[in-house]
Parts: C-alpha cells; sequence; structure tokens
C-alpha cells in the first residue's frame, strides 16, 4: 500500500500514482513539515523520501 | 442575559447517555453523569448538524455565521465577517474566550480570538509550538503519540507529534499517576469554573469556551485512562495518538487491540471532561446564576473510532459520526426546558442565537437562523434542508431523515474565495502566493473584493451514498439509485431513483439558495 499526499504531488505525478492499483490519495498524512521539504511517500506504513516520487518508486 | 457556549472538541454524541446508552462502536457504557445532568435541565436537539467542517471552518460558523466550505477551505476571519465578539461588545456585553485550542494561533487562523475583551490560552495541547526542551522528549508520552521512523524528535520541520511530549512533559503529565487537574480539559473547565464565579458584578458576558479535549492525543490521566480498559495505558506499544485514515491498511492501521484501547482512552477522557463539566455547573449552581444565564453545549464534529472502516476524520465520507453532533441549550426563559427537540439545526445556527440571547443586532445576509424560535416554543420547525461538509470534496445534504452525499468530479478542480492567499489544504505550513489569482467581489454577502484562485478537489466518496438515517442510523445500506444495497456500487430500484432524485434536488436547491458559486456546480457534475 502506497500512500500519498495531494498536496505534495504535481498533476502529473498524481495522474501516475492515481493509474496504479496500490495507491491510496489522502488529502493530508500528517507529514506536513515533511511535505512542505521533500517528497514523500507512505509505504506499507513507513514515509520514505527521494528526489521525486518516481525515485521513490523505483528504489522498491 | 449572559451566555456560556460551550465546545468539546470531537465529542462523538452517541457517546453521550443523553443521546445513547452505548456507543455504536463499544460494547459499554460510558460515563457522562454532569452532561446528562445538563441534558436533562436544557433542551437536547436530536438532528443537530455540523456545517463546514473540520475544526476552523467549523468555528467561522459559530463566530461569523458564515457557512464557509462552499467558497473557501481552513482559514482566518475575514474582514467582512462580523464576529459574535465584537457584535455582543457592542451591545454592551463583557466578552472572554478560554481555549486550549492551538489552532486559534497558526497560520492562517487569526481573527478568531482578538475580539475579545480577554482571553485565555492554556497551552501545551496537541502541537503548540510550547516547549522545545529537552532535546529528547519523554521516551513513553513519545511512543505513545507518534512514530519514531516517521516523527523524528530531533526534527525542525513543521508540525512534529514530539511538541506535545514536550508539553505534556512540562506540565507533569508524563507520570502514570499524574494529577487530573493538570491535565487540558480539567484545566480549561475549572478556569471557565471561576471565570464564571468573578464576572457577577459585569452586566452581561459572553464567555466562549472552546475545549480542545476529547480531541486526540487521547492521553488520559488515572483513573480515566483504565475506565475502560485492562490493558496498562502506560505500555508505549499502545498508541494514544492515532494517524488518520484506513483501519486496516497503511501507516493508519491499528490491530484489533490498539484499536480497542484507542476507543478505550476516548471513552476515559470523554469521562474526564464531564466530570469537570461538573464544575462549571456547580459554579452556575451557585448564586442561581442559571437564572440569568444561557448555556450553550455543543461540538464541532464526531471521531471515526473504526467505523466504517476509518480512524480520525477528513477523508472518508461526512456519515453521521462525524456530522450529527451533539447539542444541548438551557435558556432561563425557555418553556421548553428538560424536552428532546426534533427540528433540523445547523451549526451555523449558533450564531444569530447568541447574538439574540444577548439582544446585540443579527446582521443581514448571514447563513445563520436563530434556534430562538424554538426555544421560546414558537416553532416546531427550523429547516427543510442542512449542508455540510468540507471545502473541495464532497457536498452534502439532509432533510433530517435522509442523508445523500454527493460526490466531486476530481479532476475539476475547487474555487477559493478570501481576502487571503491561504494554503488550501497545507495551513500549518507556511502561505505561498497565488500568482495565477484573480481580485473581484466574487462573494454574494459581501461587496468586498477577494481572491480567487483553485486546488485540485479530492473524492470523498466516488458514488453518491444515500441512507434512511430513521431505518438505517449506522448508515450501512446505500439507497443511492443505482447503489447495490449495503454495497457503494449500482443496481437500479424505482425508489430509491426516486429517493436519490429528490435529494439530490434538494442539493441543487440548497445550492441555489446559497447563491454557490458557478464553479461548484460544475465541479459536484450538476445543472
Amino acid at each position: 500500500m502506497i500512500e500519498y499526499c495531494l498536496n505534495n504531488v504535481d498533476e502529473r505525478t498524481r495522474r501516475l500514482l492515481t493509474d496504479r492499483d496500490d495507491t491510496r490519495e489522502a488529502s493530508c498524512l500528517d507529514h506536513c513539515g515533511r511535505c512542505y521539504r521533500d517528497s514523500f511517500l507512505v509505504v506499507d506504513g513507513t514515509v520514505e523520501t527521494g528526489s521525486d516520487h518516481e525515485a521513490i518508486l523505483d528504489q522498491r | 442575559m449572559n451566555v456560556l457556549l460551550l465546545s468539546i472538541d470531537s465529542l462523538r454524541r452517541d457517546f453521550l447517555t443523553a443521546y445513547r446508552d452505548t456507543p455504536r462502536c463499544l460494547d459499554y457504557g460510558v460515563e457522562t453523569d454532569n452532561l446528562d445532568r445538563f441534558a436533562e435541565k436544557a433542551i437536547t436537539f436530536d438532528n443537530h448538524y455540523a456545517g463546514s467542517l473540520p475544526c476552523m471552518p467549523a468555528r467561522r460558523e459559530w463566530l461569523a455565521g458564515v457557512q464557509e466550505f462552499l467558497w473557501r477551505p481552513w482559514g482566518p476571519m475575514e474582514a467582512y465577517d462580523d464576529s459574535l465578539a465584537e457584535l455582543t461588545r457592542e451591545a454592551g456585553a463583557l466578552t472572554h474566550l478560554i481555549t486550549d485550542h492551538f489552532h486559534y494561533f497558526q497560520h492562517g487562523s487569526h481573527g478568531y480570538y482578538e475580539d475579545f475583551n480577554g482571553f485565555d490560552f492554556l497551552r501545551g495541547h496537541e502541537y503548540d509550538a510550547w516547549r522545545t526542551a529537552p532535546r529528547d522528549p519523554d521516551d513513553r508520552l513519545y511512543r505513545q503519540s507518534a512514530d519514531p521512523e516517521t516523527d523524528s524528535p530531533h526534527g525542525v520541520g513543521y508540525v512534529n507529534r514530539t511538541n506535545y511530549a514536550r508539553n505534556a512533559e512540562a506540565l507533569g503529565l508524563g507520570d502514570p499517576d499524574a494529577d487530573e487537574e493538570n491535565f487540558f480539559g480539567p484545566r480549561v473547565l475549572s478556569r471557565t469554573a471561576e471565570w464564571v464565579g468573578d464576572h457577577d458584578d459585569w452586566d452581561g458576558w459572553f464567555c466562549y469556551v472552546d475545549s480542545f479535549d476529547v480531541h486526540e492525543p487521547f492521553h488520559c490521566p488515572e483513573p480515566y485512562a483504565s475506565m475502560y480498559t485492562d490493558e496498562d495505558p502506560a505500555d508505549p506499544d499502545l498508541p494514544f495518538w492515532p494517524y488518520y485514515g484506513p483501519v486496516d491498511e497503511g501507516q493508519s492501521e491499528l490491530s484489533e487491540r490498539e484499536l480497542d484501547f484507542v476507543r478505550a482512552q476516548f471513552a476515559g477522557k470523554v469521562t474526564m471532561v464531564d466530570r469537570w463539566f461538573g464544575r462549571v455547573m456547580d459554579a452556575l449552581d451557585e448564586g442561581d446564576r442559571w437564572d440569568d444565564t444561557a448555556v450553550i453545549v455543543t461540538s464541532d464534529h464526531g471521531f471515526f473510532l473504526g467505523d466504517h472502516g476509518w480512524v480520525g476524520k477528513n477523508e472518508p465520507p461526512c456519515y453521521d459520526v462525524l456530522a450529527n453532533t451533539p447539542l444541548f441549550v438551557w435558556h432561563p426563559d425557555s418553556p421548553r426546558t428538560g424536552e428532546r427537540v426534533d427540528a433540523l439545526t445547523s451549526a451555523v445556527d449558533l450564531y444569530a442565537t447568541v447574538l439574540e440571547a444577548m439582544d446585540a443586532t443579527v446582521p443581514d445576509g448571514t447563513h445563520s437562523r436563530s434556534l430562538a424560535p424554538l426555544i421560546r416554543g414558537d416553532a416546531e420547525d427550523h429547516r427543510d434542508y442542512a449542508l455540510y461538509g468540507y471545502w473541495g470534496t464532497s457536498v452534502n445534504v439532509t432533510d433530517g431523515r435522509y442523508t445523500y452525499m454527493h460526490p466531486c468530479v476530481p479532476d475539476e478542480p475547487t474555487d477559493c474565495f478570501s481576502t487571503e492567499m491561504m494554503n488550501a489544504r497545507q495551513f500549518a505550513v507556511p502561505r505561498q502566493p497565488k500568482t495565477d489569482a484573480e481580485a473581484g467581489p466574487f462573494l454574494p454577502y459581501t461587496d468586498s473584493p477577494v481572491w480567487r484562485y483553485d486546488a485540485p478537489s479530492t473524492q470523498q466518496n466516488e458514488a453518491p451514498l444515500l441512507f434512511d438515517t430513521d431505518a438505517d442510523p449506522e448508515q450501512t445500506e446505500n439507497l443511492a439509485a443505482g447503489a447495490d444495497p449495503g454495497t457503494d456500487e449500482t443496481s437500479s430500484d424505482d425508489g430509491a431513483s426516486d429517493q436519490t432524485e429528490r435529494m439530490r434536488g434538494l442539493l441543487v436547491d440548497a445550492l441555489d439558495d446559497y447563491d454557490a458559486p458557478d464553479s461548484q456546480y460544475e465541479r459536484l457534475g450538476l445543472d
């Protein structure tokens, strides 16, 4: 399960994540400090950061 | 006349015996002796609904009479708002705010406390940016309130749960045997009792008390922490601050044991706040203050505790566990005290109700309709519909029996209208300029120009949801046309189709009455 915050993705990334069947969009994931600063995803309950969201997905 | 308006944040009405013997998500009752005692004395409203959600939008409904979620999200009071404090002061009343609600002091939430003659802000709750030492917080408090893998205690980013652990430690709450009077709800309510006792020599007052309890973190002292569980409440493996989201997956996933514990700590907080509300009632008993004091007790919204598969709020559809809120009103001149009122009422109605009780002027053009005719016994009905929801997602309507949750088109952004360039969603971090904003007199209730800019919508429900809350108060059977009973999927049924069309029509009528922005109709796919 990959969770992403609506505030942390641009339109293109949002579409990319929405098209997957293992993602969930959240209006806020309660990591506002990290969200303000970094690209991040919550993967199976754990926050993962990277240069961008695709890079985080590539690390998996 | 005096008015005491008390909000107990996140208070689910099904946890109050006045509404239900046993909360829907529990198999045990919760002690609320003092709120029950107040309900017996006051008018209990059986069909009261939240309006704009969550916290600060609800407060703008109460304090400015604006049902804002059709136009903007969480944000400040606006220059064109006539605040309750301002208007009651103009009517000659002393005004005061007592709160431990940190959100009044965060980015983009200004304007709510400034008009009161005085205010108490009791520090330390939730994310309150208060204590910054020690660098390494109390381990037990930290582990029960935060996820060490995601909330570093040494991080300096915005909104870090470590704040609570440091604040609670500074207040001496880290000791499992800490005195309950030092916890938040008790401090707010004992200060309220003291304040009420100190102001008999004023001609009239409006005291607004905003208790952040029973909002999370659900950190309780004894005896409440152990009142509804056999677990060790100080077990660092048991969270008292759950993440919002689905209860069965992701970062919000809770085991059955963890969910039971969270529910028990929520229940404990409810009982704790109830006990200290008794101090406020005692203060009103002394000196027969009930004779010249109206008392309103309510909440901004509820809280999902595994109901419908969710924990928290914000992302789930606005089921009644969240939106159908408690309301009790004591008015010394009412012939209906001790009765129950079934009329449909809305959070925004409290604005005009307080003003009328204070003999203050109710401005034209607000969304508020005073409950005074119901309180006086001059009316049995009040509203044909109540609108409720969050900005930027579904819009919901009830006629008092059926609840209808209409989804948005996710690709259609939502317009935000404000004199401020506030963040549409990330209110707690520094604001970003809106370089594509337009300015103009876009609002139907003011001639003031405002900014207009958009932000992405998000879906709470993909398909319409329709429930008959008389037949199905737990809202488990979706009756929406095309819905497969018991699911969000679809099938056909003429009765369901008629009812869906009726409620959809009621939603359109409500949007028309409010003169909602054209863009709302577009993003909701409504004509």
